[in-house]
């Protein structure tokens, strides 16, 4: 690093400043993605990921490195001589013109000895890899050191963006999109084709810096073409900044007589000794991207405002079909529907009688039949202990299973429903494969805190582990049967002649039971959940880009406003 | 139903930014359905471990995995705060002949971003979160990137316990661990059974900095750089990087600064450390579910030690 580059601390705070609004922005676009079919959305996804591209290969670590030397990008169609004028400018054949066209070989970057840091992994591009030989991969950047490159500017010779190659073109726009200035390239042959001047107008309308240089002029042609092309450019391109190369012999070593780019040569010197001591932040390139990216945001959050109305549509689908699964369940808790087959017939045998007593009158049989502790006696409760689970289990799995049913169904029914459902890993339409074995384990945890209530209710002390004796679990599956049988919790029916107390604990477990149930449906249901969030679509990202569009503009209007004063 | 709605949980779920979190997020579904199967089989404290192991992974993930939390620990004396000093750039940790030095955890932040709640999760003292960018007005070039948490770890070794605890807790949640150990105590056996043992398979979350290089003749330094390498191979860490350094005279500041700036931006980190942290605790769960009478369904574990 120079010292003359080292910038002022004012203006340090400002860059500070406009780093973090532009993070913020930056963070803003990742959490808008626009993963719904919803309207004109496929070009302004583009658009996003062009945003982001560039912030991750130029914006962000051309901020993080202010005073990082500026890349000079060499671009232009086929053909025109990129390649030996690059060799030319640099002063010694550093890239291979190629006769086959496409020429298809990882992009060449030549900087000074002194600069290699910056051009290293890690910085600009850094998902592309650095190489230090000809390779034709398209995720390489070749870096070759050159001490006749000036100190603070590097030059890329990227690849023809009009190649027929698709992958050639994206990487020629990327890189395009990481330069602090572009030198464009083109010939007298092709001054006027179409593609080229599409992209030198969008790099005009992106604010970057662009140099223009006309190459192989045959010399009766110089007057004519250097004025007309000047003419063109006379609105978009100063003169000091349009260079015109004769056409003539190419040396042995790949270059052109130094005389002919001499003029390139010294403005592209002057550049870089102005890149250095130029105040951090007037970066033209930078702040044109920056104010792009700020522009694109309203429009991407205006989508992305869509994107989460469609997706709370879609969520609330979900939830009023698992709203009306649990109303269901609850209705069945307690309309005695659970109470049939194996666990009632082996409840009429425990108890002795065939119907189901107030929960007084149980109380009083289990305690005349439960007197001592026969191991006969435990085992019939433990087995109606097992019964209850599985009959829970049954009945859980059961509503769990109509539930995503009707869930699928009506998201089927919309007309994003079927992206969310297709997004998820699992199927949605089924209960979750580990459903089983939640509810097994939900059912038998809550079974024991219930056992443990009722124990210290009817100070039994119980056996080992203190989970209460043959009587408290016997009594505990009485009191959540009584309540499946009268509707606890929803109007129940009140029997003035039962004790208030056991009215009270069957209330209670019938609670207990109905949340725990709807506790594991509730689970269920947050499945939906999971492709959203996989969608990382994020609730507030439209509000955030917008503040963060804000919050960038204010930054560089600060700056721009500093930077005039200094 | 419940009060919260599903659109009221998206708008309180925290935001999925890594990657590669969707095959993470997998393979911890997968650990914790085999952990949920081996409940009542298998012995409930390995369970507890694998479970609390496979928890960490998900708030790690949760908490912005864009920061890459590189954790400094050693030993009392064995130049840890002043190798903390040094990548920071300023003095930041107390580095005296008095030991031992460091009793909380200090973090110091390179951000513009807040990072409150990832230094909330890692239990830094707010008095002890120190941020680069505000601690001169425009700092040295320092060379190390945004995104980078560095914390400075209370002693392992020293006579006070409740910095051992401390110590062995921020182990378990950093993304990289810079282990600092001196000529002296490189062999000891309080680094080797305690810290670096349970992190057998996790090579590329260890980095090991042999400092106070300065004190050795320049004829041994090769000799003792290859007596700490297999020293580490014995402890089941193969291939980690050992760098040798002296805080004092700067020798392999630079270098351990290049690789510490590597490791943030190539942003895997996070990805890197709670794989391992996967990998290891499905490797224990298929373990002891080779000795169970039931063991856990193949198609889980194949899955998890990819």
């Amino acid at each position: 690093m120079s010292p003359g580059s080292r910038p002022l601390p004012s203006q340090c705070a400002l860059a500070g400043e406009v780093r973090s609004a532009v993070t913020a922005l930056h963070a803003a676009y990742l959490a808008a993605p626009l993963p719904l079919e919803l309207g004109d959305v496929g070009e302004l996804r583009v658009e996003r990921a062009q945003v982001i591209t560039q912030f991750d290969d130029y914006v962000l670590p051309r901020l993080a490195r202010l005073d990082a030397p500026m890349l000079v990008v060499v671009g232009g169609p086929t053909g025109v001589g990129k390649s030996t004028l690059v060799n030319s400018l640099v002063g010694s054949r550093v890239t291979t013109p190629g006769a086959l066209r496409p020429t298809t070989r990882s992009p060449v970057l030549v900087h000074h000895p002194a600069d290699r840091d910056w051009f290293g992994p890690g910085g600009l591009l850094p998902t592309l890899e650095r190489v230090d030989r000809p390779t034709s991969t398209q995720e390489a950047i070749q870096l070759v050191a050159a001490p006749t490159v000036p100190r603070g500017l590097a030059i890329l010779d990227a690849p023809d963006f009009d190649s027929v190659d698709d992958g050639n073109r994206a990487l020629a726009l990327r890189l395009l999109a990481a330069a602090d200035l572009w030198l464009f390239v083109t010939s007298a042959a092709r001054y006027s084709d179409l593609v080229p001047w599409q992209q030198l107008s969008l790099a005009v309308e992106r604010d970057l810096p662009v140099a223009v240089v006309m190459n192989r002029i045959p010399p009766e042609d110089l007057p004519t073409v250097s004025a007309h092309l000047t003419g063109m450019l006379s609105s978009t391109v100063g003169e000091e900044r349009l260079f015109f190369v004769e056409r003539g012999p190419i040396g042995e070593d790949g270059r052109l007589p130094g005389s002919r780019v001499a003029s390139i040569r010294s403005w592209l010197d002057t550049t870089a000794i102005e890149a250095r001591v130029r105040a951090v932040g007037a970066n033209q390139a930078v702040t044109g991207a920056i104010h792009r990216a700020a522009q694109v945001a309203s429009r991407v959050a205006d989508a992305a405002e869509l994107q989460v109305e469609a997706v709370s549509e879609l969520l609330s689908v979900v939830d009023r079909a698992y709203d009306a699964a649990t109303e269901t369940l609850r209705a069945a808790l307690g309309d005695g529907s659970l109470v049939r087959g194996d666990l009632a017939s082996q409840w009429h045998e425990l108890l002795g009688r065939d119907d189901l007593p107030p929960i007084a009158d149980t109380m009083s049989a289990l305690r005349e039949r439960l007197t001592g502790s026969a191991p006969e006696q435990i085992a019939q409760i433990d087995q109606l202990g097992v019964a209850l689970d599985l009959a829970l289990q049954t009945f859980v799995l059961d509503h769990a299973e109509r539930a995503a049913e009707s869930a699928s169904r009506a998201l089927r029914d919309t007309v994003h429903g079927s992206a969310l459902l297709d997004w998820s890993t699992e199927d949605l339409s089924r209960p979750s494969r580990r459903l089983g074995t939640r509810a097994r384990r939900a059912i038998s945890s809550w079974r024991r805190e219930l056992v443990a209530v009722v124990a210290e209710q009817i100070e039994d002390a119980g056996t080992a582990g203190g989970i209460g004796g043959p009587r408290s679990r016997g009594l505990a599956i009485a009191l959540v049967l009584q309540a499946a049988s009268t509707g606890a919790g929803i109007a129940r029916r009140a029997d003035p002649a039962e004790p208030q107390r056991a009215r009270r604990l069957v209330t209670e477990a019938g609670e207990g039971v109905t949340r725990m149930l709807v506790a594991i449906l509730a689970e269920e249901r947050d499945r939906y959940l999971q492709p959203v969030l996989g969608w990382s679509l994020v609730p507030d990202a439209p509000d955030r880009l917008r503040a963060a569009a804000t919050g960038v503009q204010r930054a560089l209007r600060l700056q721009a406003a500093e930077g005039v004063r200094a | 139903m419940t009060a919260r709605g599903l659109g009221s949980s998206w708008r309180a779920a925290p935001p999925r930014v890594s990657p590669q979190g969707g095959d993470l997020q997998r393979r911890i579904d997968g650990l914790e359905a085999a952990v949920a199967a081996a409940r009542g089989r298998l012995d409930d404290e390995l369970l507890d471990e694998v479970e609390a192991s496979v928890a960490r992974s998900t708030q790690r993930l949760r908490t912005s995995a864009t920061h890459t939390i590189v954790a400094i620990a050693g030993s009392t004396g064995s130049g840890k705060s002043t190798t903390f000093n040094a990548l920071a750039g300023v003095e930041l940790s107390a580095s005296g002949a008095q030991r031992p030095t460091t009793s909380t955890v200090k973090a110091l932040v390179w951000s513009d971003e807040d990072v409150d709640e990832t230094l909330d999760w890692l239990g830094v003292p707010t008095a002890d979160r120190h941020h680069r960018a505000t601690l001169s007005p425009c700092p040295p070039r320092s060379r190390l990137p945004d995104g980078l948490v560095l914390l400075d770890l209370p002693d392992h070794d020293s006579v006070q316990l409740a910095h051992h605890e401390e110590a062995e807790r921020v182990v378990a949640l950093a993304d990289l661990l810079v282990w600092v150990v001196d000529p002296q105590k490189y062999a000891d056996a309080a680094i080797h059974h305690r810290f670096l043992r349970p992190l057998a398979g996790h090579p590329d979350v260890v980095m090991v900095v042999l400092n106070h290089i300065d004190t050795v003749p320049d004829e041994l330094r090769q000799t003792m750089l290859r007596d700490v390498r297999s020293t580490l191979t014995v402890d089941g860490i193969r291939d980690a990087r050992v760098l040798a350094t002296s805080a004092r005279d700067g020798t392999g500041i630079d270098e351990l600064r290049t690789a510490i700036r590597r490791r943030v931006e190539e942003k895997r980190s996070v990805t890197l450390r709670v794989e391992a942290d996967l990998r290891a605790a499905a490797a224990r769960l298929d373990a002891a579910a080779g000795q169970a009478p039931i063991s856990v369904p193949d198609v889980w574990v194949g899955d998890l030690e990819r």
